[in-house]
């Protein structure tokens, strides 16, 4: 796939860039931020590895820039900066993924792998369901770009029926899931979240069999 | 990373963020410049009744003697002109209250009785209980007196009249002294509370607007000085962050060229790099935690940071780490996000790495953050924790974790048990904390 390295560091940028040639990729490289959007302009992406410390501008500016015109290729931030404030901005700003300087180059290309898209199917972690994409090594999920934030109990729950797909599942085995939170789990604490998870992710995508349980179609 | 100093017991930013004693005996500059003028007006005031008191006295003294002058020369003109037996050459008239006495003496004449001793010269005399006034003319001696308690009476009411007078103007005095010093010093009050009311990392100005002149080189240079701080913190951060891009992305460099080194030996010198990594984080740690970085109350969403902390140390490997949110979807606490996500690193990478399973974390809506793990430890040691025998590098990590805790103001407690080390953290919720 065809790929795009914006990083100013001429060494680095030459070693990851043999590591992904090397790997299949076509990858092109961006010392700067100008030579980066001018690539971003013409060219299109299956995924974007991003450098914050760029000499003309901030890598967070080509980012903001790239979503504010409406470009969801993936963005994947691979920086010095290891604090977490920076990376919820990064993340904030709309990067897919963020990794800290020095990085196993076989763990960023997995996680290129992880987000990159090829033509217009998701990448090959995901799951696309009822319009939504699920990672689930992750524990994501996204709808039309934007990610759904669930809590441990709500993932925990959605998770079973996705492992479940198709295969009803007992209010008793969904109970079992939630019990491994707490000792005592309340009566209904299934119905509880399975109403959330309709909030969440819309109200289609988890049915309800009477008398026998719930199921993901 | 063995051979490697703890960091001192508690960093310049822990010890920072304790609260300077307040001295002792701090007075009030309302209430001492309140009881000043209160006792300057009205020792002046009392000065002023007592030598008005003195004044009245002298006036009164002469008032009276004219009038006994006066009662004199009538008698002595009634005397001299009063036909010989009209008027008895001995007489003495009292009125009824007893204040005022007039007595004729005849020296052929036994004298009538008086309440004073004989009198030799003419003039005024004081004697005990009266003042006399003796004249001789006509052949005769006239005494006119009047008893002291009378006048002293009447001076007493006069000058009470002062008094009377005064002390409802000293109760209003003692109003409107407190309104006028409070309103004088309310900016000093207000930029003591500008001073002390701000959080350990709000380094903005105080600001000179509003205050009387006496106070504006005070807040000025207290500006300038927050200003210093302030340039200084933010040139302690910048270096930092540089050192933090000048040491990562070299070694960043070096890593990648040694994973695709076709020699075995380069390849195994991966886990060298990862090491200097770690030792790179641990030392950038250090220097963000003695530049204050715990200092800072946020706002930050501990959920987030946690689950990002979580999904990181769970890509390096270790124990599995099973996260209990306590189904918040948010949860703001008065701390550093960057101050927290280290402190999280930093406990729950060690529980990860040095535990026998698996890690159980576990948070609550009112700030509490467990974190339990099984761990071949059968007791943790008292006060700081010790470097393990055995273990890499765990104190310098943990000192750093325990000086954060100090001094971003969390609460930790830490047992162990039954083959379970449990440590439960309690992060300062914001204020107006709405999950």
């Amino acid at each position: 796939m065809r790929l795009l390295l914006v990083e100013d560091t001429e060494d680095l940028a030459q070693t990851v860039l043999r590591f992904l040639r090397d790997e299949g990729h076509a990858v092109d490289h961006a010392p700067d931020a100008e030579t980066a959007e001018a690539a971003l302009a013409v060219a299109d992406y299956a995924c974007v590895i991003l450098d914050l410390g760029l000499p003309d501008r901030p890598g967070i500016e080509v980012l903001k820039a790239l979503r504010r015109a409406g470009d969801r290729t993936p963005v994947l931030i691979a920086t010095a900066r290891d604090q977490i404030s920076d990376r919820i901005a990064g993340l904030d700003a709309g990067a897919d993924d963020y990794v800290v300087k020095p990085f196993d180059l076989r763990e960023l290309s997995a996680r290129i792998r992880a987000h990159a898209r090829r033509g217009q199917g998701l990448p090959e972690t995901r799951i696309g369901l009822a319009g939504l994409e699920v990672d689930r090594a992750a524990a994501r999920l996204w709808r039309d770009g934007a990610e759904i934030r669930l809590t441990s109990r709500e993932w925990a729950l959605f998770d079973a029926l996705l492992g479940a797909r198709g295969r009803v599942l007992s209010k008793a085995a969904l109970e079992e899931v939630l019990g491994s939170f707490d000792a005592i789990t309340e009566g209904n604490a299934v119905e509880v979240y399975v109403s959330r998870l309709r909030g969440k992710l819309g109200a289609g995508v988890i049915e309800t069999r009477r008398g026998m349980g719930y199921v993901l179609p | 990373m063995t051979g490697r100093p703890a960091p001192s017991a508690a960093p310049p930013s822990a010890r920072a963020a304790a609260p300077e004693a307040a001295p002792a005996q701090a007075w009030s500059l309302r209430r001492r410049l309140t009881r000043r003028v209160l006792a300057l007006v009205a020792g002046a005031w009392l000065a002023t009744i007592l030598l008005s008191a003195v004044v009245l006295d002298h006036e009164m003294t002469e008032m009276f003697d004219g009038e006994l002058q006066a009662l004199v020369e009538t008698t002595v003109l009634y005397l001299d002109t009063a036909q010989a037996g009209n008027i008895p050459r001995t007489l003495g008239v009292q009125t009824s209250d007893s204040e005022r006495v007039l007595r004729i003496l005849s020296a052929d004449r036994p004298p009538a009785p008086a309440p004073w001793p004989a009198l030799e010269t003419d003039g005024f005399h004081d004697l005990p209980g009266w003042r006399v006034l003796r004249r001789s003319a006509e052949g005769v001696v006239i005494e006119a007196a009047h008893a002291t308690h009378l006048r002293r009476e009447e001076m007493l009411e006069a000058a009470s009249a002062f008094l009377v007078l005064a002390l409802p103007l000293i109760a209003l005095l003692v109003w409107s002294l407190r309104r006028i010093v409070a309103e004088a010093t309310a900016p000093v009050a207000r930029l003591a509370g500008a001073v002390s009311g701000r959080s350990t990392d709000d380094l903005s100005p105080v600001g000179a607007e509003g205050l009387p002149r006496g106070l504006r080189p005070l807040a000025v240079a207290f500006d300038h000085y927050l200003g210093r701080i302030e340039a200084l913190r933010q040139s302690e951060k910048d270096f930092i962050a540089n050192a933090a891009h000048e040491l990562r992305t070299p070694l960043a460099a070096l890593r990648g060229r040694l994973e695709m080194s076709s020699d075995p030996d380069a390849v195994a010198a991966v886990e060298a790099v990862d090491g200097l990594s770690r030792r790179v984080e641990r030392l950038l740690q250090l220097a963000r935690l003695e530049a204050g970085l715990g200092l800072g109350r946020g706002p930050c969403d501990l959920r987030r940071v946690l689950g990002l902390v979580v999904a990181d140390l769970q890509a390096g490997g270790g124990h599995p780490i099973r996260l209990d949110d306590g189904d918040l979807e948010r949860l703001m606490v008065a701390a550093d996000a960057d101050a927290v996500a280290i402190l999280l690193r930093n406990l729950i990478g060690n529980a990860q790495q040095h535990g026998t399973g698996p890690v159980d974390l576990r948070l609550r809506g009112d700030g509490r953050l467990g974190i339990g793990n099984p761990a071949a430890v059968t007791d943790l040691p008292e006060g700081r924790f010790a470097r393990g025998a055995g273990s890499a590098g765990l104190g310098l990590g943990l000192s750093i974790a325990e000086a954060l805790v100090r001094s971003m103001g969390v609460r930790m407690a830490r047992r162990a048990g039954n083959g379970r080390v449990q440590i439960d953290l309690d992060f300062p919720l914001l204020p107006d904390a709405a999950a």
